[in-house]
Parts: C-alpha cells; structure tokens; sequence
C-alpha cells in the first residue's frame, strides 16, 4: 500500500509538473471586474472536503466556508452561538439534548435540510453497520469513545452517544448513555457539520475526495480542487446567514513559508497562514502587510511509543525531555510567540496547572538517565518530524534539526525523517514511528479535547500509552467527563497533568500564539483560538 | 608516401597498443599543462578537496551538524563565523566545507554510475547492433524524453528522499547521454580497418570491443565524464533544495540554500550567498577541466600539434 501510494506520489508529481509547463504556454484570461476574489494561501492540501473525516487544520479551513454545524462557535471565541438549530433543551440528568432546527435551509445541492438529514448525518458516523460509513470518523469516535455497538470489557456501552432519533421534520433529539460534559461545545466542531444526505448516497466513499463535489450548507460552494495547488469555492447567494461579501474563496497551497510571505508581499495572495517566524516583526513593521494573532491555544509535543524498547523505560523518556534545551528554543525557533510547554493544556484554558514545572535543561543528568538505562553511546532511531508548518511547530524542520542537535550532545543518534503529511498521518496512526513530532489546536475550548482526546483510548497514534499511571490518568479523565461543573472538572484534569508529566509519555516542547500575514487593506477576518474562521465576513477596505 | 606512412601507423597500433596510450595519455596530460583556464579549473577542484577532505575535518573547531547556538543563529559574518551562522546558529563556513565531501561523493558516484552502465550499453549495442540496438537505444530515448532534473525528481519521489536515492536517481538519468556517446563513437570505429582485421584474424567480439573499441572511444567519454560531475553537483543541490535529496542536518549545499533564502526576507544573505557561492565555483572548476580535456584528448588537435 505504501509503496502503491509512493509510486502514484510520483506520477502525480510528474503530472503536476508537465501541467505547469504547459499551462504556462496559456494565456490568461482576464478577470471580471466585479469579481472579488480572497486568496489565502496555506501550506499543506487540504486532505478531504469530508468534515467528519478530517484531523487537520488545512481541511477544516476549507470545511468551515463550506458547511454549517447545528450551533457555531462565535467568531473569535469558544462559545457556541445557534446556527442551524435555533434553540436546544437539555433534560435535569444531562442524558437528552433536543435541537429545534430552522425550516428554510437547503444543501448547496437542493436537498432539503431537515431532521432526516442530521440523523442520517449522526447515523453515518456512529453505525459502522450504516452503508455510507465508510471513513474512520476520528473525531467521533474520540469525542464520543466509540460506535454503535462497542463496548467494555463488562458489556457496556462504551460511547456516550445512545441513539439520535427525529422527533419531528425540524427536531432532533441526541440521547447519551451518559452526560458528556463539553457535549454542546462539541457540536459546533467540524466533524458534526451537516452533509448533504444525497450528496453522500451518490458519491459513496468517494465523498470529499477532491473530484467529488461536496455539498453542504455553508457561506460557500466548491467549485474545483485542484490537488496541490489549489481549491476554488464561490459564495452562495442562499446562504441563511450572513451573505459573503467576496465572490470567491481561493486556498491555495504553497509549501514553502518564504515562498507564501513572497507571494503576499507581491500581492499574489491576500492572506497566509505559518509565516516563518522570523517574519512576523517584519511584517509588523511594513505598511503593506498585517499581523493578526490567534490567542494561544496549541499544544507542540513529542510522541513515544512508550510500550517499545527503549522507550518503554520513564527514565528513558525523561533522559530525551532533560537533554531539550526547551527556552532556547522557544526563544529562537517561535519568533516570540511561544512559551515552554509542560503539560496538554495550554495557560490560556482552564484545566491547565501552573504548578507543573518544565524538568529543565540538564544534559548530564540526561545522560546519567541514559547510561543508567544501559542506552548504548550513539543509538540510533528514526525521529520524525512533518514536512510542513503546523500552527504549534511554525518551523518544524528547523525545530527537529535543533532537538536533534540536543540529542547528539547526550550521545544519540537521531536520524530525521519526514514523509507526505498525509501519509505522515496515516503513518503515525499505523504506529509505524517510534519517536514523532506532533501537537494540537484545541478544537471547542474544552479541555477534554486536548487531553481525553489523546490519552482516553491508548492507541497507536498516542503511543500507546497504557502503563498503571496511564490508567490512573484515564479514569480521572474519564470521570471529568462526566461531570458538568468546571470547578469539579478542574482538579481532575490537574491530577491527570501531574501523572503524565510523571510518567513523561510525551515531551511537551511549547504552547504558541499563531500569527497571519495579511495584506493591510483586509477586513473582517476574526481569529479564532480554535481556528474556525469563516470567510463570509472578509472584504476589502476601499 | 603519404598513404604508406598512414597505414603503417595503423598497423603500429594494432601490434603496440600499450605504448602508444601511454604516448597519447602523456600528450594529453602536457597540452592540458599548457591550457590556462584548465589549470584554474583543476586548482579551484583540488582547493575544495584538500579543504574539505583534509582540512575541515582536520581543523576546523566547529561541528557541521551538532554544533548549534541558538542564542547566536543568523549571526553576520564575524571573526569566529567568517561566513556568518545559519537558523540554529551553526558555523556557515564549516558546513560549506565538509559540504563538499557530499557534493564531490554524489557526484563521483552518480556519474561513474551512469558512465559504466551506459558504456557498456552503448558500445555494445553499437557493436551487436540489430534488434538488441534497436531496444536499449529506444529505450535510452524513452528516458532521455524526460528532462533530466524531472525525472531525478520522480524517481527519488518514488524511492523516499536521501543521498543514496538521489544518487541512483541522477544515475539513471545520465545513462542515456553516456549510451549514446559510447555508440556514435563505436559506430566510427567498428568500420575502421583494424577492427576488420582482428575481425579477420578471428579475436573474439568481447576481447575486440575490451581491447579495441574501448579505448579509442575513451576520450569522449573521458570529457563527459568530468563536465558530467559539475551537472551532477548542479542538480544534487536542487533536489536537495527541494527536500529530495540529502536529509537534514546533512551540510548538503542545496539544502543549505534553500534554508538560508527563507532568511533572505529578514536580511541573513550570507545564509543564501555562501553556499550558492560553492556551488558556482566548484561547478565552474570541473567545467573548466572538461573543456581544458576537451581540447587535450581533441585528435584533430593533436595532429596538428604533433
């Protein structure tokens, strides 16, 4: 499969590359006049336009222009406001949640929006036995611990969700088999975006790969993806809210993070994501060019797969986090941006515990650790890191290189590697790696989404980790959840914190504020902590 | 008079071969003496050699790969950095110098790669000829098709990022272009009278083509040889520019430039100038030997100079 995919890799890069040659011979044809177009630039292709089967940020841009959840988070905050339900009940015991959904609202593809359609949406994810679940609907299964039919090792049901049942055409009823604390911030995420049912019994399990048109109901319809190079939605004029203000959304795909800051301040494109760092006060100090921040709300880590030699030793795991020099590097690769990162949850949310210190810098005893563990001088492992930026590792190569420096200093030998994103994904869920760089963007404001999210279920992904203090952590998290009370919860994710930074499962390397270039005559674009933007309020100043 | 003396020469080299390639190997040596731009090519080659092969390794006081300072990176040229400090505030100049060993191995080995495959390819299908000619050459068209740098990309793509893939990548890439010399040349020859008549007396095709083809189509072969390797170090650094080739923290040239021009937005140009500066002479020094050997091993030149 992997070799399938590597030799297809290559002929798409042939392919893409002879396209260039040859459109470069057409000429262009001039825009329209009323046409106004925004164009950001990112620097990975979005993975699908499937929003229930998606984990990263380059396809959640694309899904937020193009769907609409039941309620949405407001613009720059992690609150929920209503959006395709006009209003929603919960019961006493937390355990029905009832939506009231509008009655106006058709997909981009004419399908009435109703009832039907959201269960048939939940169903989709939540019935394995459903004929179009067809992805591997991580996010639900993560958010909700499982499918239709798990269950634990004493017969019960391990997801929380029970049954979604219509009430009524224009009500729906989710009933949980037990209360899940951060259950409304969690519908305003992606991966509850309503799907065209239609669309969906047409394209099978092709849905959201980038020849199928998708169709939902948001600000925006597509109109094209070009893989690799760009995807081109356009406004849609029946949107319920507020009516886009541009014609047409243009992402584009630009890897490389000088290239994309060339092309802004060449007026090439309008907005960008990742900027190197080093860019950011230059930005700020250019008149042609605008700096808007998220509020911080990532998490940048360093995944072990802590039940393999000779990871599976703490003091191992604790020897790679001692070796990182974790303010040099903050302080040199973050552009300001960044502080030293200890634990999961980042300062900004609540859940976070200030008394968890970094262990600090300190080589020798890094390499006492080692030695002690009978780690031989000059071990050599494959440390991978991702070939593009990610909001918590803005230069991601360099930030590898630099561990790695740290790493020879105590006497390893780390060989960097990196792959394709996508299969960089897919290979970490496949527990292919040993030792890999990844992170998180909180997605709903809950801290649940950064911690249950990861260590719930051990898997592969997550490094399986799965010793006596993984299971303490997991059923304080598991026990969080349940409650609704924050000052209840709070506590719970501290103890879980302190455990794994006991246990020292990850190497936690920074929490970041992450910055976008626009160009200065930009306005309307609200950064969200979670990084759901939505384009229909974006204009041009005249 | 004339014709006698010719044939006589030819006769002579059939009988004393060894002799006579040690005559035309010394010829070629003192007129590559007496080319000026050939001896700037071979001292910029032998420079880059003794720095990097003796030298850096040798004196140098700083690590290429491990020794970073992150409170330093990006620093101007200064007395300690004399070519000034990349992203994580390694030493330029080391890592330009001990660069050299990746790009002269690469290159060396790519083009001896292609050299010994094509050659072999070419002479033999020129001289088999029929249909065995007729596949290899079609299919050394087929590669040719692609441009060279495109299908170096595809295959690498293929293969995973790394110098050894890149090096079998630029490898494959160039067997097409020695395939072809080594048949052109072979064509000429094998009509020659002296392949006729070892034909004739009954020496056997593989000791004619060993013996005889080979070391009369050498010259060709030997120019290309060294203007190939200034290629093969040109297009070791795109593709390591590209991510493909060599993998961090490797002082790959390539890669070096295409970390250092992401700094060129906040003015580090001694991250950018240095490495591509490398790059520009060590491919103008074997380009100047090429043509310096071009001239020397010319027989037309010969003749008029003997």
């Amino acid at each position: 499969m992997l070799r399938y995919s590597k030799t297809l890799g290559a002929l798409v890069v042939l392919g893409v590359l002879l396209g260039l040659v040859l459109s470069a011979c057409a000429p262009a044809a001039p825009p329209a006049a009323e046409e106004v177009d925004f164009i950001f630039a990112q620097g990975a292709d979005a993975t699908k336009t499937d929003p229930t089967d998606v984990t990263d940020g380059e396809s959640i841009r694309v899904c937020n222009q193009l769907y609409d959840g039941l309620v949405r988070f407001v613009p720059g905050k992690t609150l929920v406001e209503p959006n395709l339900a006009t209003e929603w009940t919960t019961s006493d015991d937390g355990l029905v949640w009832e939506f009231k959904l509008r009655d106006d609202i058709k997909f981009h593809d004419g399908t009435d929006f109703n009832a039907d359609a959201v269960v048939y949406n939940a169903m989709r994810q939540f019935d394995p036995a459903h004929p179009e679940h067809t992805g591997t609907f991580e996010y639900w299964e993560y958010m909700y611990l499982g499918f239709l039919g798990d269950v634990d090792d004493e017969g019960n049901p391990t997801s929380v969700v029970k049954s979604v049942e219509a009430v009524d055409e224009y009500t729906v009823r989710f009933n949980l088999n037990r209360p899940l604390g951060p259950f409304i911030q969690d519908m305003g995420m992606f991966y509850m975006y309503q799907i065209s049912p239609t669309a969906l019994k047409e394209q099978g399990e092709n849905y959201g790969l980038p020849a199928y048109t998708p169709a939902g109901t948001g600000p925006f319809k597509f109109v094209e993806w070009v893989e690799g190079d760009h995807i081109t939605l356009e406004r849609y004029d029946d949107y319920h809210g507020e009516v886009a203000k541009v014609n047409r959304v243009i992402i584009r795909i630009i890897p490389d993070n000088a290239a994309r800051y060339l092309a802004l301040q060449a007026g090439d494109i309008h907005g960008m994501g990742f900027p190197n760092p080093d860019d950011v006060p230059n930005c700020e100090a250019d008149e042609n060019c605008q700096v808007l921040t998220r509020p911080p709300n990532t998490t940048a880590f360093i995944n072990i797969m802590t039940d393999r030699e000779p990871w599976d030793d703490p003091n191992v795991r604790r020897a790679l986090d001692l070796a990182i020099d974790k303010q040099a590097i903050v302080d040199s690769l973050y552009g300001g941006l960044g502080i030293v990162g200890t634990q999961f949850v980042p300062p900004s949310l609540w859940g976070h515990d200030p008394n968890i210190k970094d262990r600090g810098y300190d080589p020798e005893e890094a390499r006492r650790l080692l030695d002690e563990a009978g780690v031989e001088e000059g071990f050599t492992f494959d440390f991978w890191y991702m070939p593009n930026p990610r909001p918590y590792y803005p230069v991601p190569e360099d930030i590898a290189e630099a561990i790695g420096t740290y790493w020879a200093d105590v006497g390893l030998n780390p060989q960097l590697k990196t792959e394709d994103w996508s299969t960089y994904l897919d290979d970490r869920a496949a527990g292919v790696f040993d030792i890999w760089m990844i992170g998180w963007t909180g997605d709903n404001g809950d801290p649940d989404n950064f911690f249950c999210f990861f260590v719930c279920i051990p898997k592969p992904r997550e490094g399986n980790w799965n010793t006596e203090i993984a299971q303490q952590a997991i059923d304080l998290l598991l026990q969080a959840q349940t409650l609704s009370a924050q000052a209840e919860r709070e506590p719970l994710y501290q103890q879980a914190a302190a455990l794994e930074h006991e246990d020292a499962s990850r190497l936690f390397i920074a929490h970041n504020e992450t910055a976008l270039l626009f160009r200065p005559d930009l306005r309307g674009f609200v950064p969200s902590p979670l990084g759901e933007e939505f384009y229909n309020s974006v204009y041009f100043e005249e | 008079m004339t014709t006698s003396s010719e044939t006589l020469e030819g006769m002579q080299a059939l009988e004393y071969t060894p002799r006579r390639e040690r005559g035309l190997v010394r010829d070629a040596l003192r007129r590559l003496w007496g080319n000026r731009g050939a001896k700037v090519g071979l001292a910029i080659v032998l420079f880059f050699v003794i720095v990097g092969y003796v030298i850096a390794p040798l004196f140098f006081p700083y690590n290429p790969r491990t020794d970073r300072d992150l409170s330093g990176r990006l620093s101007p040229p200064t007395r300690e950095h004399p070519f000034g400090t990349d992203e994580l505030g390694r030493d330029i100049l080391t890592r330009i110098a001990h660069g050299t060993r990746i790009s002269f191995t690469v290159g060396l080995f790519a083009v001896l790669f292609a050299s010994t495959v094509g050659t072999v390819l070419g002479l033999t299908s020129g001289y088999v000829g029929g249909s065995v000619e007729t596949v290899v050459m079609r299919s050394m068209d087929v590669v040719l098709a692609f441009p060279a740098l495109l299908l170096a990309i595809a295959i690498v793509a293929m293969r995973g990022p790394g110098l050894n893939n890149t090096m079998f990548a630029l490898g494959i890439t160039y067997i097409p272009i020695y395939a072809r010399l080594a048949r052109s040349s072979v064509m000429g020859i094998k009509e020659l009278d002296y392949i006729t008549a070892a034909t004739a007396v009954g020496v056997p095709s593989r000791r004619i083509l060993v013996r005889h083809v080979l070391p009369n189509s050498l010259s060709p072969l030997i120019v290309q040889f060294t203007l190939m390797i200034a290629t093969a170090i040109i297009e070791t650094a795109a593709l390591g520019f590209l991510g493909l080739g060599a993998q961090p923290p490797s002082p790959e040239w390539g890669a070096m430039l295409s970390n250092g021009y992401k700094f060129l937005t906040v003015g580090a140009w001694w991250a950018l100038m240095f490495p591509g500066l490398a790059i520009i002479f060590v491919v103008i020094g074997f380009n100047l030997v090429g043509d310096g050997l071009r001239d020397a091993l010319d027989p037309r030149l010969r003749r008029v100079g003997g």
